[in-house]
């Protein structure tokens, strides 16, 4: 049977990204391996950092951490948590790739950029060389640039209210566009910076970003410049708790199975498919047994919209733009007559046909 | 004449650090360490909504997440004068002791075993070691940690005066399964060493038995065995233990 181009796109964006691992991670593999004989160099730079990104890429699968860079030879050529060589043969390595005297084709950065001294990595001739003159060097020098984390995304939490350290992301500080390098910045190859948000984002929203990357295109992204195949959908609309929200039911207290909304879930106004694809292989999201979703993925985090985290969310943007309450009790009401209507058939065919034994008794 | 030698960035910490070294005719006479990131959490949080604490606090660290988000609840909790469920004692305790283990796997094999050559990590099994032993191991605990918070790293169900999810058995179950973990495959041979904790004060029975329904049960206490292939941690008795806390 053949289908159009317009009813395949469809069915891919339906399967959504956690068939996309199982359809494609053939490709993956063949892609981080091409990336062996073309030892492609990435630099991985921890700006005011806390090395849950790095962390949380640990517990991918498929191909995880060690396998992209030792089976692949993947050139990881700086990652501060996980290289041998330190101080100045460390400096080198970036050096190297911020005069160009060294390739540079992905240059991820993972935490926030602090303005002037109050982050610094390595000395040159004696004198510390700031976060800001790393990023803004490497950025020049890289064929992609991808921005991994909230904070590197948008500020992200050193960011937050005051913002004592002047913070901002590569492109973005918190839903303004600007940040660090500006909002015209293009790297190399011609594309903007690539955002993959979360605190810490989902290991494999980062291999998968990544996986696009080498094989030489962007992801298709949105108007935060985050690849639309995870933060296309909010954490609301795949959340196993959505039917508890349709019949108007709300846990009151922590341990309750219903809807989280009144205990201050953010996952109506979070783009980001975590209950989708799950946590650690499969385990478990936020939303399906935990304390509900903080919000982690939005430019704001952790300012309003997104907290305070444990208040309920009153004014719902657009196109959300419903009242909870009503669109409860409209669904439930919907649901009732259609039960009503269900059950009246079954019991007019019972009485019609007479196969049962058990009559009145059962449909009533 | 003394000579300094600056070492900045350390690797293989989180976080930034820079180390002074002032050194004469082979003497380490002066050493200075800086600390070469400046974030101020304590300043982002005054003036927040005080439930909000443990969850900021806890992005100080993404490793020890958990420790974090642990001080900071007890002292909201200090700060109101409340008790915090059992339960809830229990189920920071299981995130704790995840956490722990996963820390220390990590700073071992992969952060300052290397430096020291411990364990010969100082070469080329470093890379084996961390692909058979290390990954499959922390991925294991990161698990436990988020059948109970949610995920993890970075979990959500520590909140100021308990947990913010009740223990279920399947819960219990997911846990125990993953608390007797066997390797897929022989993982490199690692030096041996002893393995001290028999020499610890053993520990009095963790509960006294109950009645329970005209039974008699006592809570037992979890030995996990690793597995054989490890090579390492064995105690006086030739017995391969860990005690899980």
């Amino acid at each position: 049977m053949r289908t159009t181009r317009r009813e395949f796109l469809k069915t891919t964006a339906a399967l959504g990204a956690a068939t996309v691992y199982t359809l494609y991670a053939r490709d993956i593999a063949s892609v981080f391996s091409a990336a062996a004989e073309g030892d492609i160099h990435t630099i991985w730079f921890q700006g005011a950092a806390d090395a849950g990104c790095s962390i949380s890429l640990l517990q991918g699968a498929r191909p995880d951490l060690i396998d992209a860079i030792t089976d692949f030879k993947l050139s990881v050529d700086f990652h501060p948590n996980i290289m041998f060589p330190e101080g100045e043969a460390a400096t080198s390595a970036l050096r190297d790739a911020a005069e160009g005297s060294k390739p540079l084709d992905v240059f991820i950065l993972e935490g926030a950029v602090p303005e002037g001294n109050f982050g610094t990595v390595g000395e040159i001739d004696g004198k510390p060389v700031t976060m800001e003159t790393w990023v803004k060097q490497l950025a020049s020098q890289a064929q992609y640039v991808v921005a991994v984390g909230t904070c590197a995304t948008s500020g992200g939490i050193p960011g937050a209210y005051p913002n004592p350290t002047r913070a901002k992301g590569l492109q973005y500080y918190k839903q303004e566009k600007g940040g660090v390098l500006g909002a015209d910045f293009k790297s190399r190859a011609g594309f903007p910076v690539i955002n993959i948000p979360g605190c810490p984002p989902h290991p494999d929203w980062i291999t998968l970003t990544l996986s696009d990357v080498l094989r030489g295109f962007a992801p298709h992204l949105d108007n935060y410049q985050r690849p639309t195949a995870f933060f296309g959908s909010v954490v609301h609309d795949k959340c196993p708790r959505l039917g508890y929200f349709e019949k108007n039911q709300f846990a009151s207290k922590f341990g309750d199975l219903q809807c989280l909304w009144k205990l201050g879930c953010k996952g109506p106004i979070t783009y980001a498919n975590c209950p989708e694809i799950k946590w650690n292989r499969g385990i478990n999201s936020c939303t399906t047994f935990a304390s509900g979703c903080r919000g982690c993925a939005d430019p704001s985090f952790p300012d309003p919209p997104s907290s305070p985290f444990f208040k309920e969310i009153e004014a719902v943007p657009a196109p959300l733009g419903i009242d909870v309450n009503l669109v409860g009790e409209t669904i439930a009401a919907a649901t009732a007559i259609g039960i009503g209507a269900h059950a009246l058939r079954r019991f007019a065919l019972k009485g019609r046909q007479g196969t049962t034994t058990e009559t009145a008794k059962e449909g009533a | 004449m003394p000579e300094t030698i600056t070492i900045d960035p350390v690797v293989r910490i989180e976080g930034h650090l820079g180390i002074d070294v002032t050194v004469d005719k082979g003497e380490v006479i002066d050493a200075h360490t800086h600390g070469t990131l400046f974030r101020g959490a304590e300043i982002i949080l005054v003036g927040r909504d005080p439930r909000d604490a443990p969850t900021i606090t806890s992005y100080i660290c993404g490793v020890c997440v958990s420790e974090h988000q642990l001080a900071s609840a007890f002292s909201l909790e200090d700060a109101a004068k409340v008790n915090i469920p059992r339960n809830a004692i229990l189920i920071r305790n299981i995130i704790e002791g995840a956490t722990t283990l996963y820390s220390h796997l990590l700073h071992i094999f992969v952060l300052t075993g290397p430096d020291y050559d411990l364990y010969g990590l100082g070469n080329d099994k470093w890379a084996e070691l961390l692909k058979e032993v290390v990954i499959p191991v922390q991925v294991n605990c990161h698990q436990i940690v988020a059948i109970w918070g949610g995920r993890s790293p970075h979990y959500y169900a520590t909140v100021a005066g308990g947990e913010g999810v009740v223990p279920k058995s399947e819960l219990i179950g997911m846990t125990l399964a993953r608390m007797n973990l066997r390797l897929p495959r022989q993982p490199p041979r690692a030096t041996r060493f002893r393995c001290w904790t028999h020499k610890l004060p053993r520990l009095r029975r963790l509960s006294k038995p109950r009645q329970l329904g005209g039974e008699t049960v006592q809570a037992r206490r979890h030995h996990v065995r690793c597995s054989s292939n490890l090579g390492y941690a064995k105690n006086l008795r030739g017995r391969k233990t860990f005690m899980v806390f």
